[in-house]
């Protein structure tokens, strides 16, 4: 299957993005559950360049807001949704734009603004998925390449 | 030696982050600004003068190409070290932001030591960057 191909750029930048901006560790990644509950923060975007597709991140509610927490040095009773949306689309952001860097060297991409997407995800629908072991939860990641613009 | 610092980006989250990776340089800052595109930049810079700019580059209004020609063009603001702080790694972007006057480029994800090796050699007493 090709997203094997996909597996450790997708860890590894994800791994980058979390040590260094939330100051949390990685243990290793697992492959990603089949689907995401309804209380999950997920966030996409959209990429062009040399390839093109979505790039998307989701964590259960608690876990999203321990990352949001940590990336803000706040309280997390005080992080609420809209903060922790926020904080993901930054993460989406540079997740997406390492993982390019790993995939295709020095190539320019566009990355459109990441939303909140509150539609279903079936992670085992993409091109590649990975779900990241936090020492409070877990973390998704997932790639679709060669999706149509928006 | 004490520094004010201005911090340029349209996300307040990355703003606050920065914010708290500035506190962890070791740097001695006696005041942080923050706006959210170039043009909110540009006021504050009209009534507050700072050691250093960090910027992002995409952001609504005035994005960080038109903040840097702006800055460029002016003969008070030209004085003022500007670090372009962004997620986009690619050459080119690199090339064009440091044509435009920037003296540096740090690239998200970041950790606290390099933003602050960036920020010191451009402060005065420094180290004098790229430029």
């Amino acid at each position: 299957m090709e997203s094997t191909k996909y597996d450790a750029s997708l860890e590894g930048a994800a791994s980058e993005v979390l040590e260094s901006m939330c100051f949390m560790t990685v243990a290793g990644s697992l492959d990603a559950p089949v689907s995401v509950e309804d209380d999950w923060v997920r966030v996409k975007l959209h990429f062009d360049g040399q390839h093109s597709g979505d790039f998307g991140v989701c964590a259960p509610y608690l876990t999203a807001r321990t990352i949001a927490g940590n990336f803000l040095a706040d309280d997390e009773a005080d992080t609420d949704i809209s903060r922790i949306c926020e904080v993901f689309g930054e993460l989406t952001n540079m997740i997406c734009g390492t993982f390019l860097i790993h995939l295709g060297g020095d190539i320019p991409y566009d990355l459109s603004p990441p939303k909140c997407d509150s539609t279903a995800v079936q992670l085992q629908s993409h091109t590649a998925s990975r779900n990241l072991q936090l020492d409070d939860g877990s973390l998704c990641v997932w790639l679709d390449l060669g999706a149509p613009d928006e | 030696m004490a520094f004010r610092v201005l911090i340029v980006d349209d996300s307040p989250a990355m703003r606050k982050f920065i914010r708290r990776v500035l506190d962890l340089t070791g740097l001695e800052i006696t005041e942080t600004l923050d706006a959210g595109n170039g043009q909110e930049a540009l006021d504050l810079l009209g009534k507050n003068w700072v050691d250093i700019v960090l910027t992002d580059i995409n952001m609504p209004v005035m994005n960080g190409e038109q903040f840097l020609q702006r800055m460029a063009a002016d003969p008070l603001f030209v004085l003022i070290p500007v670090l372009v702080v962004s997620t986009d790694r690619s050459e080119a972007r690199l090339a064009r932001m440091l044509s435009l006057g920037a003296k540096d480029y740090v690239t998200k994800p970041f950790c606290p030591e390099t933003l602050g090796d960036a920020m010191q050699k451009l402060l005065p007493g420094g180290h004098h960057g790229i430029n």
